[in-house]
């Protein structure tokens, strides 16, 4: 054919360049670079279409492109590595010193939208916590809050300049300052246990938004002291040693980054089991069919039995080896949960609840300020 | 289809040009009229019927019309045109036209309450209106041979590279190439150039700036620092130039790409000293057509000059009105219709005409506060917005810049809106000279070349980079 006999680069280079992409969604002739978006990508359409709904498929159609033309994990990290090549910049990650990482929509959205929320609903919210308490107390269960800080409290030393900072006493510090004084209310405060730690070795992750589970030990630490002592067994209860292993790690944070060569990365640290593991039991147990616990057994552990309400930040707390310590730990997560429902429907053997969430948890704030006996 | 979306980029234009190029040369008007029926049907879905009706009744009327004698060909144009203008005036004007008329009989003591109807935006039908028009007035005055190919004239009407944003394209500029377009190397390399700078406008600068113009705008405009005020309206100066001229490069790289060479239709207009010359250099194929067709049968400027004041009043305003159906598109109109009546009496009675670096830094903030008037939701948040700008909101000037713009400047986007300063003012026009030596005119040539790509691999990223949206949490 005439057209392959063309002597302009340009025009191959540019024919090329635009067919490319759909070529390797067709064909997958390349591996093209991995990219985790936390979400469902749009699906290809596949409802049968007649003549009329030509439209409709080509609107669904467009979506499902968008998201799963070819080389469009190379070109994100394409542009990912000249933010952060040339400008030490991502659009989505605050680049730190010494390879920290913080999510951006954490410190410029998330914080000052909780700050103001707390701002206008201070009152609300505590009232929400001491009613929930109250239902909870209703039924002989003593409540737990926990709010872990995000690691730019414990290491703001690595942050750099961000836009929107707050000023300290931000609102979420006095709103635990206010939940230390609140009468029938367990404040549990992992900020103590985890600067102390810090000082020590590393309790959050580099590249992760997470405590590691070397931080998690310390505050779980603190928890399971603490219901021993309300519980009136002689303390301290934990009694395993920490052993922390390290390896390389890539957390989330910089999987929001994704740059050539590989996503950065750092040496992890993560906590050697030296306690013996709680059985599963009960396994997907379903109570009134409203959320499901994961539970764990140790008919042997001193401490009565804990509803965990709580996010991933409780998952790191549960591999640091927390729940031995009690006969069982029902844990569910927070997301999925409505606190109305929790104090009417716990398991009939729950001796303490633990609600934790992390303090840009805003969805759980608005539920503390609704809750209403 | 956006021309900068995936699938227009990896999935249309590939097709496209696979179609086009193996199709015999006499099937091609062919190929681009199916391509952009289904271009336009991609958005617009059974509305497209209506841009096939404009296209075969003004076939048949221009057919019609041309053989008459001039009265009867005047009145099968005003039919013509009356026709055209029917679904421009329902689909983008009716609903403001309701909406002005109860606005009106509610500013007097008796109040009505009218139900405005939610009537679709036909997409693209201003640009298509137009070409219409200008066709079937061609055809009137004898200034071209109306197509005896429905399929050619089909063509023209729908090429989806203009279809919907422009530059608005007379058949007359086109009508040589309609039948016959051999394959051109060098001109379909220069429209693989054009079009890659043309996206790299659009994606790379308009984005940027829209990304800062945007937010600043969506806030009330009484809480604007002076600062906050100026950034909003700079940005939204770059993003509406490169936005409009990104398109418009884009759609004559891909005419060049099919073998048309549609007219320029932005000339650095940042860089005009006059509010007259800046006419001259932003879309200047509109106001071309309004010269032609509305301001030159007025009249134009031979009726005397208060008459020609008048026309050119009546020009912006209809000028204005074009852009969108809204208060503040008319008060733009009129606003740059009155600066330029009175450039024109200034160079009547005075022989003045501002120019110099004064004059184009006045011309400068005459323009930035009109893109204000036409970017507001309405007049009164672009008269608050304007207030701020000139420190007349009642508060003491504050330069800070507040925080939630702050955040919005990060060093890649300065970077961008920096190098969009440059490309408006820097005169481009130096590498087009012809007295160059040939390695310099070399030169030149391959760095253009090499930018146009870096431009496309560049925007293509940032493409995928703006439609990459994670969670920290997965979402279901």
């Amino acid at each position: 054919m005439k057209y392959f006999s063309v002597k302009s680069p340009i025009i191959w280079i540019f024919f090329i360049a635009i067919s490319l992409p759909g070529l390797q969604m067709a064909t997958n002739f390349v591996q093209d670079a991995e990219i985790i978006e936390n979400r469902k990508l749009a699906t290809i359409p596949n409802q049968d279409f007649g003549f009329f709904d030509l439209h409709e498929l080509s609107k669904k159609a467009i979506p499902w492109f968008n998201d799963h033309y070819g080389f469009r994990g190379f070109l994100i990290r394409v542009k990912d590595s000249v933010d952060y090549q040339i400008f030490n910049f991502s659009s989505k990650i605050y680049v730190g010193k010494d390879g920290w990482l913080y999510y951006r929509s954490v410190l410029d959205n998330e914080k000052p939208h909780v700050d103001r929320y707390l701002s206008a609903h201070h009152d609300q919210v505590i009232a929400g916590i001491k009613a929930f308490s109250a239902d909870l107390q209703a039924r002989g269960v003593p409540l737990l809050v926990m709010i872990p800080p995000m690691k730019d409290i414990i290491y703001p030393q690595y942050l750099p300049a961000i836009e929107r900072p707050i000023s300290r006493p931000s609102q979420v510090d006095l709103l635990l300052q206010t939940l230390k004084n609140t009468p029938n209310v367990q404040f549990v405060d992992a900020i103590p246990p985890l600067k102390k730690a810090a000082g020590e070795y590393q309790v959050f992750h580099k590249t992760d938004f997470h405590w590691n589970d070397p931080g998690a030990y310390a505050v779980a630490q603190a928890l399971v002291n603490r219901v021993a002592l309300i519980q009136g067994v002689k303390t301290p209860v934990w009694d395993h040693p920490l052993q922390i292993e390290s390896r390389p790690y890539t957390g989330g944070e910089s999987r929001f980054m994704p740059i050539f060569p590989k996503p950065i990365s750092e040496i992890g640290f993560f906590v050697k089991p030296t306690w013996t593991e709680a059985q599963n039991c009960n396994a997907d147990h379903r109570l009134s069919d409203v959320f499901i616990f994961e539970v764990f057994c140790n008919k042997n552990a001193l401490l009565k039995p804990i509803v965990l309400i709580g996010d991933s930040f409780a998952d790191g707390m549960i591999r640091a080896g927390l729940a031995p310590y009690f006969q069982k730990l029902y844990k569910v997560s927070v997301n999925r949960v409505s606190l109305n429902r929790v104090a009417n429907d716990l398991p009939p053997d729950t001796g303490y609840v633990l609600l934790e969430f992390i303090e840009v948890s805003t969805g759980m704030f608005e539920q503390l300020a609704n809750y209403k006996n | 289809m956006l021309f900068s979306s995936p699938i227009f980029l990896f999935g249309f234009l590939p097709i496209f040009f696979a179609c086009y190029f193996l199709a015999p040369l006499r099937a091609r008007n062919g190929v681009i009229f199916a391509f952009s029926l289904f271009f336009y049907f991609v958005d617009a879905g059974v509305f497209t019927l209506i841009l096939l009706m404009s296209v075969a009744f003004n076939f048949m009327i221009a057919l019609y019309i041309y053989p008459l004698e001039q009265r009867y060909r005047k009145i099968g144009l005003s039919f013509g045109i009356a026709l055209n203008l029917l679904p421009l005036m329902y689909y983008k004007y009716w609903s403001f036209f309701l909406k002005t008329v109860t606005d009106v009989v509610n500013a007097s003591p008796n109040s009505v309450h009218t139900a405005i109807p939610d009537i679709v935006l036909l997409s693209g039908v201003s640009f298509f209106t137009f070409h219409a028009i200008s066709y079937l007035i061609d055809a009137y005055l004898h200034k071209v041979q109306p197509s005896r190919s429905f399929i050619n004239f089909g063509m023209y009407m729908t090429n989806f590279p203009q279809l919907i944003a422009g530059p608005i394209v007379r058949y007359s500029e086109i009508s040589e190439v309609v039948e016959k377009r051999p394959t051109n190397v060098k001109q379909i390399e220069n429209g693989i150039l054009i079009f890659s700078f043309g996206l790299a406008k659009k994606v790379i600068f308009a984005d940027t700036a829209g990304n800062i113009a945007d937010p600043i705008f969506a806030m009330n405009p009484h809480s604007l620092t002076l600062i906050d005020a100026w950034i909003g309206a700079l940005c939204y100066s770059l993003q509406i130039y490169f936005d409009f001229a990104g398109y418009s490069s884009m759609a004559i790289g891909l005419g060049l790409i099919m073998g048309f060479n549609f007219p320029i239709n932005f000339n650095q207009p940042y860089r005009a000293q006059n509010i007259t010359e800046f006419w001259h250099r932003w879309h200047m194929t509109l106001s071309r057509w309004f010269r032609d067709y509305v301001y030159i049968p007025l009249g134009g400027n031979r009726k005397g000059a208060s008459k020609t004041l008048f026309n050119l009043f009546i020009v912006f305003f209809l000028c204005g009105l074009w852009h969108g159906a809204a208060y503040t598109f008319i008060a733009w109109g009129i606003y740059h219709g009155v600066f330029l009546v009175c450039e024109r009496l200034a160079s009547n009675k005075f022989h003045f005409q501002p120019k110099g670096f004064i004059a184009h830094v006045a011309a400068l903030v005459v323009i930035v506060v009109g893109w204000v008037i036409f970017r507001s939701a309405d007049i009164v948040s672009a008269g608050a917005f304007i207030e701020a700008m000139f420190g007349f909101s009642g508060q003491l000037p504050n330069l800070k810049i507040a925080p939630e713009i702050a955040v919005l400047l990060t060093p890649d986007k300065i970077a961008f809106l920096l190098l969009a300063v440059l490309f408006c003012f820097f005169p481009m026009e130096i590498f087009e000279k012809k007295n160059w030596p040939a390695k310099v005119n070399k030169f030149i040539y391959q760095g253009r070349c090499i930018g146009a790509f870096f431009s496309l691999f560049f925007s293509f990223a940032l493409i995928a980079s703006n439609g990459f949206n994670p969670f920290i949490y997965f979402k279901f």
